[in-house]
């Protein structure tokens, strides 16, 4: 596995009399794999995010970025090229008066000559769905379009890894489920990196890997199914479960003898129609 | 609530719209100082045929852009009185109190009015009819010489740019916030100055907290974005200029010249 | 106080390009002491909808009553604070409100509007700050100094403060982490057993929808297509698709497990707990209702 972000031993305060929000954190993200973060309000996940495209560089430890040290400021455009990032609020994020500007806005700053611009442009507004869309205004679209053009810019940049911070918890439902099947699509088609900022753990159950964070450390990290078969750690820090875990417990209580390793409504459909076979 | 239609762009297909913004932004600059030629009958009129020309070309309809001028109608109203009432010279035609209008006052102030509208009418039809972001295209290509003095012409053009693009946004804002506080029983439309003034506090507080707060946002999302000022950076568009955009200027040239012979 | 609609249409930008039809002849009743939920997707005008009810849009054409209130299609000047004291909105992001140098002052702003005396304004201020939830050590802080999750608390503490009759909630939850979630619901849910107040909730969640509400009223393209109550709305679940819609996850998860054992679907359940006495059922005796 190709290791594409590396995280060593990173600590952060905003100023000194503030509390540190990330203490001694460490991580590796390999290539093309799914990674989300959960962890409450406040827990450090945005601040973690910010550390790794250089816009926040932290005070101990170091992150490296395909090989760049994101303190090295003669490589910090090639850093912010290779890590995109989809931020919170739809609004605040797009730049350009139309579709077409806003995705044009990043290869414009990395100087891409402009027929490769334009190559890129329709080809990205086409695996986002969007190239009907290329000439709207912003205030014309809906939350989940906007979040899709930001993804599509970032696109064009060829990155190593997309960022989403919360990016889509600002949306309704179906804009939800617009951005996590346009992300999965990328990643599964061109092998982009995923990393995943949520609090959507119906998400983060499809993740490749979970890292849990809470009062700015890492306090758990592992497959989808690692981290869920011990559900009461994730309670006492004041998250919440899936679905299918909270009704593992449930039916437990039941006296129905379930594994507890269905992580998804459809494993959970299957493992009763098993059991209910074999009773 | 917010009628405007000053500054709106509305995405049609007709010749004006497909015309390069530097050649229409030239148009409109020189029409704005070639009003002032018009000082009789015909050359306001010239003006006025002009303006209707323009329209009909643009494909907008007149309906929609007058009914959008309406907000502005208090501007000109008291130009036209002001000038109604404190022109002399020429016959009295009308002396009620202290009020007394004279035939060149009279005159004066429907010349006046009209070179007032013709530029509205101009202007708004180069919002109408160019994006924002061409319109900015156009100026920071036209101001580029400036840049050989040091002066920030990408940052300017950048800055309109985006305060082109949050109008929308911001104005949006601001209803949601009247709202708000209307809903908690703010009274924006009653009672004393004073009173109004104290009502303007809980709409302006949210209203900067919020600006400032998209303003964090975006630039944070532009740094990630990778953007670090002109140097090196690349254009998607590029601006062309045709036959119908010099042939816009010579129609304004001879307008001009129609204005300064109609003039003597 | 019960809340009519008859007839009423609401246009956007009437006469110009953006015409835009947001209401179409709706009619509805909301009982006085009842929690509605109103779902449909974005730009089904449920927003437009529920801002007709304290008169902040008026309808083009038809009537709004609220108690012996009346909001009408009119340009004469009406006087809507009586409607206002009675009927409190919270917004979406409720905290984009907040303006006064400190949490206190902010809540006191709504009943000063009203004409409360200071004293009492903050006497009702500090009991709803202790209703939502937010410790007194906060109270003569600035609102800018908190947490998100703190702020939309003061915002509703703000509302609350007025004393409505009923209270308006236009996605109370928006951008909140779910132990945030759990709070604010938790709180409507006690304000309207605990004080009988009338809610009316504007909504993406259909779980919250269905746990919450007595009363379920759908949405789409400005025309209201469905109400009834939850279990009525829920089971009509081939119409809810069609219009771009779901029935709360415990239905669906039942669904497919009917589906895959070959039997008849269950009729709407709502709590994880009765979910799991279904299962329960279904593996025990196969019979699928129990």
């Amino acid at each position: 596995m190709e290791k594409i972000i590396e995280v060593s031993d990173i600590s952060y305060n905003y100023s000194d009399d503030h509390p540190k929000v990330l203490k001694h954190v460490s991580l590796t993200i390999n290539k093309g794999e799914w990674v989300s973060i959960i962890g409450h309000n406040g827990s450090g996940k945005s601040t973690l995010a910010k550390c790794l495209n250089g816009l926040i560089i932290p005070q101990e430890g170091s992150v490296h970025v395909g090989g760049f040290d994101t303190r090295d400021p003669e490589h910090i455009w090639e850093i912010r090229r290779l890590v995109g990032m989809v931020f919170q609020n739809p609004d605040n994020q797009f730049v350009g008066s139309t579709v077409m500007d806003d995705v044009a806005f990043g290869m414009e700053n990395h100087g891409i000559p402009r027929e490769e611009m334009v190559r890129r442009l329709h080809e990205v507004l086409r695996l986002v769905r969007m190239d009907a869309f290329a000439d709207r205004e912003p205030y014309r679209l809906s939350g989940g379009q906007k979040q899709r053009v930001a993804i599509a810019g970032i696109v064009a940049l060829q990155p190593l890894i997309i960022i989403l911070d919360e990016a889509t918890s600002m949306l309704d439902p179906e804009g939800r489920r617009e951005i996590i099947q346009t992300v999965r699509s990328l990643n599964k088609k061109l092998g982009l990196t995923v990393l995943s900022i949520t609090h959507d753990l119906e998400e983060a159950v499809h993740a490749d890997r979970i890292l849990v964070m809470n009062q700015g450390q890492v306090v758990k990290k592992g497959t989808p199914h690692e981290i869920f078969k011990t559900p009461e750690l994730l309670e006492k820090i004041g998250l919440d479960l899936p679905f299918a875990v909270k009704m593992n417990g449930l039916l437990r209580a039941r006296g129905i003898a379930v594994t507890g390793t269905a992580l998804t409504e459809e494993e959970l459909v299957n493992e009763l129609w098993t059991l209910h076979s074999t009773m | 609530m917010f009628n405007l239609v000053i500054g709106q762009y509305v995405p049609l297909d007709s010749v004006i719209h497909r015309m390069d913004p530097r050649s229409k932004l030239i148009s409109v600059f020189m029409f704005v100082v070639i009003v002032f030629l018009a000082n009789n009958w015909l050359t306001n009129v010239l003006l006025i045929l002009f303006c209707l020309g323009g329209i009909l070309t643009s494909k907008i309809s007149p309906a929609f852009l007058f009914r959008g001028l309406r907000s502005i109608l208090i501007i000109v109203l008291l130009t036209f009185f002001l000038n109604l009432f404190f022109t002399g010279g020429g016959p009295l035609l009308l002396h009620i109190g202290w009020v007394r209008i004279y035939q060149n006052g009279l005159i004066q102030s429907i010349f006046i009015t009209n070179r007032i509208l013709v530029i509205i009418v101009m202007t708004t039809l180069l919002t109408l009819t160019t994006s924002p972001m061409e319109i900015t295209d156009g100026m920071e290509t036209l101001l580029n010489p400036l840049k050989k003095i040091k002066v920030p012409v990408h940052e300017f053009a950048l800055m309109m740019a985006i305060s082109l693009r949050f109008i929308p946004t911001l104005l949006e804002e601001t209803e949601k916030i009247i709202k708000a506080q209307a809903a908690r029983g703010s009274d924006f439309t009653s009672g004393s100055l004073k009173s109004r003034m104290k009502a303007i506090v809980p709409l302006l507080v949210p209203l900067f907290v919020s600006a400032f707060k998209r303003a964090e946002d975006l630039a944070m999302a532009m740094e990630a974005r990778g953007y670090h000022g002109d140097f090196g950076r690349t254009r998607l568009h590029k601006l062309v200029w045709k036959r119908r955009d010099t042939l816009l200027l010579l129609t304004m040239g001879l307008l001009t010249v129609a204005l300064i012979l109609a003039r003597l | 106080m019960d809340i009519t609609f008859h007839n009423v249409t609401h246009v956007y930008h009437p006469k110009t390009p953006f015409e835009r039809t947001a209401l179409d002849r709706i009619n509805l009743r909301i009982r006085s002491g009842s929690f509605t939920s109103i779902i449909g997707h974005t730009g089904s005008g449920k927003s437009t909808l529920v801002q007709h009810i304290n008169g902040l849009l008026r309808p083009t054409s038809g009537l709004i009553t609220a108690g012996d209130l009346k909001i009408q299609a009119q340009k004469k000047k009406q006087d809507l604070k009586p409607l206002r004291r009675k009927i409190g909105l919270v917004f979406q992001y409720p905290e984009h409100q907040l303006f006064e140098e400190t949490v206190i002052k902010d809540v006191c702003f709504g009943p000063m509007n009203f004409g409360v005396p200071s004293a009492e304004a903050t006497k009702r201020a500090e009991e709803c700050l202790s209703l939502v939830g937010l410790p007194s050590q906060f109270w003569h802080q600035s609102p800018f100094d908190l947490s998100g999750g703190q702020m939309r608390r003061v915002a509703i503490a703000g509302v609350l403060a007025v004393n409505p009759e009923v209270v308006i909630l236009d996605e109370p939850t928006a951008g909140l982490d779910p132990s945030g979630r759990k709070e604010i619901l938790n709180l409507f849910k006690k304000l309207h057993q605990e004080m009988n107040l009338t809610i009316i909730m504007v909504t993406h969640n259909m779980g919250d929808a269905a746990t919450l509400s007595d009363e379920v009223v759908v949405m789409d393209s400005g025309r209201l297509v469905m109400s009834g109550t939850p279990e009525q709305i829920f089971s009509r679940d081939r119409e809810l698709r069609k219009i771009g819609l779901d029935v709360p996850e415990t239905m669906l998860f039942l669904d497919s497990l009917t589906d895959k054992f070959d039997q008849p679907r269950m009729t709407p359940v709502f709590s994880l707990k009765g979910t799991a006495d279904r299962i329960a059922g279904l593996m025990n005796g196969g019979a699928a209702d129990v």
